[in-house]
C-alpha cells in the first residue's frame, strides 16, 4: 500500500515537472522573437528604453499633465514597435487608482492601423475640428465604458499621426495635446 | 486566428497527453484512446469558449501581458528579410489540406463504382455457428454475413445500426478454423465497442481540422487504438493469441507492380509499407501482451488533465 502510494507520487511528481518544463519551454519560445526581431511590438518599462532599443528619432510626450488630473508620471505602460511601421503607445494612471486616466499614441500616418488603447470609446457624442499651436486636429467627445466621458483629440505631426484620449475636459486635453509639440 | 491557434492546441494538447502517457505509465489502448480523443475534439471547441469567457483575449494587452506564448510574434518575423514565417506556416497547413483532399476526399468522389455482386451465404454452417457463439460470448447482437467473390483477403464490417461483415472467398480459402474464429471475434468486437459510429464521428471531427497536421497523425492513431483495443478483447475471449497472429500476418499486402505509372506504384509500396507496419506492431503487441487487461479507466486524472489543457491553452494565442 504504501510503495503504491510512493510510486503515485512519483508520477505525480514527474507529470508536474514535465509540465513546469512545457510552460518554461513555451515562454523561452515566446521570447526568443524578441532576440530575432527586436523591432516588433513589445511592451517596455521607460520611454529611455524605447529609444535606446528602437532607434525611433522623436517621440511625443506630453510636456504638461495638469494637477487636477491627478496622473502619475513615468507613464504605467508603453507598448513599441518599430517594424512593420513606427507606434508608440503609453498609458497614464491615476495616482491613487489603477484606472487609466489618459491614453497617448504616435502612429506612423501612411499607416491605416488605430491602436486599441485601454480607454475604450462606446459612443462618439460629437465631433469638432480644434487647432493644437496652429495644427488642425479633430475633437471627439465621447462616452466610454462605463458611462464615462471622455474626450479624444488627434490630428497629424510631421510623419505621425498624434492621438490623445483622456477622461478629463476637452480644455484639459487640447492643453495635454500642445504640450506634445516642441516649438522648435 | 482561430486557424492558427487550433492548429497551436492541438499540438500543445499532444504534448501535454504524451507527458501524461509517460509519466503515469499508460500502456493500454482503451485509455490512450480517450486522451488523444482530446488532441482531435478540444482544439475545435477552445477557442470559441476562450473568446466567450475573454472577448480581450486576442487584444495586444492579453498577448503582451497574460499570454505565455503568442504566435503573432513568430508569424510576423521574416526569415533573412524575404521569406515571412506566416507563409511558411500556412504553407505547412495547405500541404496538410492537400494531403487530407487527396487521400480521403478524392477516393470518396471517385468511388463510384457499382456495389460488387455479394453472395450471400446465411446457409454457411460453419460461420454461422463460429459467429453465434462469438455473439454470445461477447453478448453482441449477431450480424449478418456477406462472401465477396474475391480472390485477395478481405474482411470488415459495414453498418452502423444492422451490421454485416464481409469476407473474401480468398480469405475463407486461407484460414485455418481457429484463426476464422479470430477474424470474425475481432469483427464481432468491433461491432460491440460500436466502432464504426466511433470511427464515423472521429472522421467529422477530422474533417472539421482538415488544414491541422496534428489532427491528421492522432486520427490515424486514434484508428489504430480502436484495432489495439479489439485485438486485446478478441484474444481475452478466445485464448488464442497465435490464431489471431497468423490470421493477421494472411492480411500483409504486397504492392502491385503491373501499374503504369511510377507514381502509382511508389503510391502503393508506401501505402502497403504504412499497412504492414502496422499489422506488424499490432502482432508484436499480441505477442508480447498476449491476453492483456484493461486496467480500470482514471476519469478523476482525466478530468485534472483536460484542466491543465484548457489552463495552458488559455494563455497560448
Amino acid at each position: 500500500m504504501r510503495s503504491r502510494i510512493i510510486r503515485q507520487l512519483k508520477m505525480l511528481f514527474s507529470f508536474a515537472l514535465l509540465i513546469i518544463l512545457l510552460v518554461a519551454v513555451l515562454e523561452l519560445l515566446n521570447w526568443m522573437p524578441s532576440i530575432i526581431d527586436s523591432e516588433s511590438l513589445r511592451k517596455y518599462g521607460s520611454i529611455e528604453l524605447v529609444k535606446r532599443k528602437l532607434h525611433i528619432e522623436k517621440i511625443y510626450m506630453p510636456a504638461y499633465l495638469p494637477e487636477g488630473l491627478n496622473l502619475k508620471w513615468p507613464p504605467s505602460e508603453i507598448y513599441a514597435q518599430k517594424k512593420p511601421f513606427i507606434m508608440i503607445l503609453m498609458h497614464f494612471q491615476h495616482r491613487d487608482s489603477a484606472d487609466i486616466g489618459l491614453t497617448v499614441y504616435q502612429v506612423d500616418s501612411r499607416t491605416k492601423y488605430q491602436p486599441e488603447p485601454r480607454i475604450k470609446i462606446i459612443r462618439i457624442k460629437n465631433k469638432s475640428r480644434v487647432s493644437i499651436k496652429d495644427r488642425e486636429g479633430t475633437l471627439v467627445t465621447a462616452v466610454c465604458e462605463n458611462d464615462t466621458p471622455c474626450n479624444k483629440v488627434s490630428w497629424k505631426e510631421g510623419d505621425f499621426l498624434l492621438t490623445v484620449t483622456g477622461k478629463d475636459s476637452e480644455r484639459d486635453l487640447i492643453r495635454i495635446a500642445g504640450s506634445m509639440i516642441s516649438e522648435s | 486566428m482561430f486557424i492558427a491557434q487550433s492548429v497551436l492546441h492541438s499540438f500543445i494538447i499532444l504534448i501535454i497527453i504524451e507527458i501524461t502517457f509517460y509519466s503515469w505509465e499508460i500502456g493500454d489502448h482503451l485509455t490512450k484512446f480517450r486522451y488523444r480523443l482530446l488532441v482531435l475534439a478540444l482544439p475545435i471547441f477552445t477557442f470559441p469558449f476562450y473568446q466567450m469567457i475573454t472577448p480581450d483575449r486576442g487584444s495586444m494587452y492579453f498577448r503582451e501581458n497574460i499570454a505565455i506564448f503568442n504566435i503573432n510574434r513568430w508569424l510576423a518575423i521574416k526569415i533573412w528579410e524575404i521569406i515571412p514565417v506566416h507563409f511558411l506556416f500556412f504553407a505547412l497547413l495547405f500541404m496538410t489540406s492537400l494531403i487530407f483532399f487527396l487521400q480521403e476526399i478524392l477516393p470518396i468522389m471517385r468511388e463510384k463504382i457499382p456495389a460488387p455482386d455479394f453472395q450471400t451465404i446465411t446457409s454457411h454452417k460453419d460461420i454461422n455457428a463460429i459467429i453465434g457463439g462469438l455473439c454470445e460470448k461477447l453478448n453482441t447482437p449477431k450480424p449478418s454475413v456477406q462472401i465477396i467473390d474475391e480472390v485477395y483477403p478481405i474482411l470488415f464490417t459495414a453498418g452502423i445500426k444492422n451490421h454485416t461483415i464481409l469476407l473474401s472467398r480468398g480469405l475463407l480459402d486461407k484460414l485455418t478454423d481457429d484463426e476464422l474464429e479470430s477474424a470474425l471475434a475481432h469483427e464481432i468486437v468491433h461491432i460491440g465497442k460500436g466502432s464504426n459510429i466511433k470511427t464515423q464521428i472521429i472522421y467529422i471531427l477530422r474533417m472539421l481540422m482538415f488544414y491541422n497536421p496534428v489532427s491528421l497523425i492522432e486520427f490515424r492513431r486514434l484508428v489504430q487504438d480502436d484495432e489495439f483495443i479489439c485485438d486485446n478483447i478478441t484474444v481475452s475471449v478466445t485464448k488464442k493469441p497465435d490464431a489471431l497472429t497468423s490470421a493477421l500476418k494472411v492480411f500483409y499486402s504486397h504492392p502491385k507492380e503491373d501499374k503504369a505509372s511510377k507514381i502509382s506504384v511508389a503510391k502503393d509500396i508506401i501505402e502497403s509499407h504504412s499497412h504492414n507496419l502496422l499489422l506488424k506492431e499490432r502482432i508484436l503487441k499480441i505477442e508480447e501482451k498476449g491476453i492483456g487487461d484493461n486496467p480500470k479507466f482514471g476519469w478523476g486524472k482525466y478530468i485534472l488533465i483536460i484542466i491543465i489543457i484548457l489552463k495552458i491553452n488559455y494563455m497560448v494565442v
